[in-house]
């Protein structure tokens, strides 16, 4: 911060704008701003899921095949639990009518494991669904949690990924992070 | 709030109060676009208006206590809280609404707003109090008006924010608990750092303040480089609050909570205080010209 007096001269220097052309600059410098943020948020996005794929080190992705009615089963390992909500890409009120919402679960079993069931997917309805799980585990000194981020996409039927490979992903997730060794 | 009104002429003639005042309607129809159940009169939304009312009223209060040379005319002040309300959080609100959801949809939800929102979120509150403090010129603009105009940017950003959260969590709850949901909004986002929007926008604008109203290339430089590592600092406060570790519900958590706010009030403190000593030694030494039109800006004189 300046530390200017009253002492300094009162004469105008050439770093002094006029009011006028000052308002403009700091005005257009304002609006700049604003706008390399909109269109930052409006251009970059979309590319980034693709980009950071593999290149960021959070980042899995297991597909889990599933039919109209499945019930879906992920058990973590003790110590861990998992939590996750659908990421549906419409607004919650579709969301909730559909029952894509109500039909994940998180319960904390008496062994000290996890578990989160999805029932009721509907593949048909919801081709694309995608399950964002939180995999964390208390920290090893007892302050806070880590946490690892898996994207599980649910799809229709076919040549998936089973369960088995998605809590395989998930550990290896959480073990690139720290979470686990 | 206020010593002295700026003439109305000489105000008409700025262009960039015409952007600002511009700029607040604009803000106000993004803000009905983006979360149109902000403006639905409910019964929950009534409540929601009072309990921000109640902490606009300790914001200003706090002001009073901050500016005791009451410094910044009521219309600045006016300005830069309309502006922390209106502008600001819709921007806010739509950059990073676009960048969590990417992030998220990369892995990396659970740091997503520890990430995006304290770049967002002090960018558009620190354009704010730029150019409310560019506007108070040729008044005395130095640390001191720069600290009370992010403060009160920073504060209305906040109380609106809190105002939003408490309307999404009431359209959550059930219908025989909405009204509670809204008062423990407020409640917790009061006990647990209160107001801190309003400190890191402070802590930034104090530099802002003194490039705004710095006299020479030297001391504009200075003061611009002092207003970067502000804005850094304010940034990594931001995101160590914004980090999961602190949102959960241990005793670990709620000192370490406790420990950043202390600090960065602090922090915020220790930047005032440094403001209020430089504005009072600047009046000590004999500048007549208090608040008074000059024809030019003369930094914490």
């Amino acid at each position: 911060m300046t530390d200017q007096t009253a002492a300094d001269t009162p004469t105008p220097t050439p770093t002094e704008p006029q009011p006028v052309r000052r308002d403009l600059t700091l005005g257009l410098i304002g609006a700049g701003v604003y706008l390399v943020m909109i269109a930052a948020a409006v251009a970059v996005p979309p590319l980034l899921p693709a980009a950071a794929e593999g290149a960021i080190g959070v980042y899995q992705r297991v597909t889990i095949a599933a039919e109209t009615g499945d019930d879906v089963s992920l058990v973590a390992p003790q110590g861990w639990y998992l939590s996750g909500e659908w990421n549906t890409d419409v607004d919650d009120e579709t969301a909730q009518a559909s029952g894509i919402l109500a039909n994940v679960v998180t319960f904390d079993s008496p062994d000290g494991s996890s578990s989160i069931v999805v029932t009721g997917f509907d593949a048909e309805q919801d081709p694309d669904s995608v399950l964002f799980l939180h995999t964390c585990k208390p920290a090893s000194d007892g302050a806070g949690e880590s946490c690892a981020d898996v994207q599980l996409l649910v799809s229709t039927p076919g040549d998936h990924a089973d369960l088995a490979s998605a809590i395989s992903a998930t550990r290896a997730v959480a073990a690139s992070i720290g979470v686990v060794s | 709030m206020t010593t002295s009104t700026p003439a109305p002429t000489a105000l008409a003639r700025r262009p960039l109060f015409w952007v600002l005042v511009a700029a607040l309607p604009v803000g106000l129809i993004a803000c009905l676009y983006l979360s149109p159940s902000l403006f639905d009169p409910t019964p929950e939304w009534a409540l929601g208006l009072l309990l921000a009312t109640a902490q606009t009223l300790l914001a200003l209060l706090i002001v009073f206590l901050l500016d005791t040379r009451r410094s910044i005319g009521l219309l600045f002040g006016a300005l830069a809280f309309a502006w922390g309300v209106l502008v600001s959080t819709p921007l806010a609100m739509f950059v990073n609404t676009a960048w969590i959801s990417a992030l998220t949809k990369a892995g990396l939800g659970t740091v997503s707003a520890a990430m995006v929102a304290p770049i967002d979120e002090e960018l558009a509150k620190a354009i704010g109090a730029l150019l409310v403090l560019a506007l108070l010129l040729p008044r005395r603009v130095g640390p001191l008006q720069g600290l009370i105009i992010g403060f009160l940017v920073g504060a209305g950003f906040e109380i609106a924010e809190n105002f939003s959260y408490a309307l999404n969590a009431a359209s959550a709850a059930e219908r025989s608990h909405v009204l509670s949901t809204v008062i423990d909004t407020f409640v917790l986002r009061s006990t647990e750092g209160l107001l801190l929007h309003a400190l890191w926008t402070g802590v930034i604008a104090a530099g802002i303040g003194a490039a705004v109203g710095a006299s020479t290339a030297k001391a504009r430089s200075v003061a611009l480089l002092t207003t970067a590592g502000l804005l850094l600092s304010a940034m990594l406060f931001h995101a160590l609050w914004d980090l999961p570790q602190l949102s959960t519900s241990s005793a670990e958590a709620a000192v370490r909570g406790a420990l950043l706010y202390g600090t960065i009030v602090a922090v915020f403190l220790v930047v005032w205080f440094v403001g209020w000593r430089r504005d009072r030694r600047a009046r000590r030494s004999g500048d007549p010209l208090e608040n008074a039109h000059r024809p030019r800006s003369l930094s914490s004189t």
